[in-house]
């Protein structure tokens, strides 16, 4: 039976959007067929009892955090298990195959998941994050959020109930406001957003697709990075892009398995192919 | 010369003779390169390569599991001095790049006082360690008025050996880029007032 490796801070792709494996047993997928043709699937998924590191993958416009033993779809076809690519010293590029897609809605975006790994505090209500932007709110960003400052630092309030309504009025715009408030750098015209919080990267760069912006990520080096900054380029854009920076980090808490029936039918994982 | 003696002079030898470009025409007979990311090591031997590349690497993750946590300067300087041998720059950050992207060794951001970011190496078999001490020092900040790096370094390391100071300095550092921490003073920090006052179900 095909199936995937994938970890807890792995996100899958369904017509809800971006979301975590624990929060996807018995839904629907979406991933590619034979014909490179994205469409929906059954699967299912149980926790595996395996250890290992988080596995980070970043390319020019995208970024996922997987399993050591996950495998991903190659541009040649082939599948290639990230642990072997991580410590592959041939110096070969490596070229994956992206998968710009767009979710319908954002229904499966959960605020606090995605900004608890850098956030100060997250309350049911109201979410704290330390604030790495040096520009003043601006526009919608004012309705859903207030600055707190503390000596030389400032604090992001981020009203949950609030930032919710404006999500479903124009979930695009709602999460390009909140990486322009949070993440916003002015003197790099640019967003620097930490690897950590990866799961948001992701959605943010949905939301760039879905207004017709077009991006580009780079990192810190290739051997491993804390940041990717996202910049607006014009540069065309293929499918298949080389590997920009790939490391292991940290040790996985959860291990899923994520299986499927059809063989020619492959899982979306964190903007990547699923590989067999 | 003890054994340790030895051991260090044959990895400084062996490191001798790794470059980051190729020689020119004639110079070796044959040369190995390997790619460190952005960076290509070269040797006469692949046995050369694979030593010396091992060497370092090996000295840098011993380092780093020797000490809590270190910034860049300190590590490199404390791998030169067990070495007895000054790697070049190059080749250090090479080998350095190399254990972060195999997880041997992992980085975290720090906020230094004039809000720039810092980053210090903690070497594999200190993360649970360097966790169990971030959490003392956020719940030193919970129960005081203010954290002076003094009583983190009391707190953290009742030692007080070499460089625990610093160490306790970085610890409050990461708490300030994790927005658990603002600077009082250059070495005093206080539990941020948005966080403080709420009573409500914290991470």
């Amino acid at each position: 039976m095909p199936n995937a490796k994938l970890c807890d801070r792995t996100l899958v792709f369904g017509v809800g959007g971006w979301r975590t494996p624990m929060c996807s047993h018995g839904v629907a997928l979406l991933g590619t067929d034979r014909h490179g043709k994205l469409t929906r699937a059954e699967t299912r998924i149980r926790e595996i009892q395996e250890l290992g590191p988080y596995s980070v993958v970043c390319t020019d416009t995208s970024i996922g955090v997987f399993a050591a033993t996950t495998k991903i779809k190659l541009k040649d076809g082939n599948s290639a298990r990230i642990d072997e690519l991580v410590t592959d010293v041939t110096n070969r590029p490596i070229w994956i195959e992206n998968v710009a897609a767009i979710p319908e809605s954002a229904k499966d975006f959960n605020l606090k998941e995605t900004l608890r790994p850098i956030a100060a505090a997250a309350y049911d209500e109201e979410i704290i994050v330390r604030r790495r932007s040096n520009q003043a709110p601006r526009g919608e960003a004012r309705k859903y959020s207030k600055i707190a400052k503390h000596l030389n630092t400032s604090f992001c309030v981020i009203s949950c109930a609030k930032f919710a309504h404006f999500l479903t009025e124009d979930w695009p715009e709602a999460i390009i406001s909140l990486a322009q408030l949070l993440f916003h750098d002015v003197d790099e015209e640019a967003e620097q957003i930490d690897i950590a919080a990866s799961g948001f990267l992701l959605w943010y760069l949905s939301a760039l697709r879905a207004s017709e912006v077009k991006y580009v990520l780079t990192f810190d080096s290739i051997q491993h990075s804390l940041f990717s900054v996202v910049r607006q380029s014009n540069d065309r854009r293929s499918p298949f892009e080389p590997v920009r920076s790939l490391f292991f980090t940290g040790e996985v808490n959860q291990l899923f398995a994520l299986e499927w029936d059809d063989r020619s039918w492959s899982p979306l994982i964190s903007g990547f192919i699923a590989g067999q | 010369m003890d054994r340790k003696t030895n051991v260090a002079s044959d990895c400084s030898s062996l490191i001798g003779q790794v470059r980051t470009s190729r020689p020119p025409e004639g110079t070796w007979r044959r040369s190995f390169s390997i790619a460190y990311g952005g960076t290509t090591l070269y040797a006469q031997t692949e046995q050369i390569l694979q030593k010396g590349l091992q060497c370092l690497e090996d000295g840098i993750t011993s380092i780093a599991n020797d000490n809590l946590c270190l910034i860049r300067q300190v590590l490199k300087g404390y791998v030169i001095r067990r070495l007895q041998f000054d790697v070049s720059d190059k080749i250090f950050s090479a080998v350095l790049g190399r254990c972060l992207r195999t997880g041997k060794i992992e980085c975290f951001p720090c906020l230094t006082i004039n809000g720039k970011v810092r980053r210090i190496y903690v070497g594999h078999e200190n993360f649970a360690q360097f966790s169990e001490k971030v959490e003392r020092v956020r719940k030193l900040l919970q129960s005081q008025t203010a954290v002076s790096t003094n009583s983190i370094q009391e707190a953290c390391f009742p030692g007080r050996g070499s460089g625990t100071w610093f160490m306790s300095q970085q610890l409050a550092e990461y708490l300030a880029y994790a927005g658990w921490a603002v600077y009082a003073d250059k070495d005093l920090f206080v539990l941020p007032e948005v966080l403080g006052n709420a009573k409500r179900k914290t991470l």
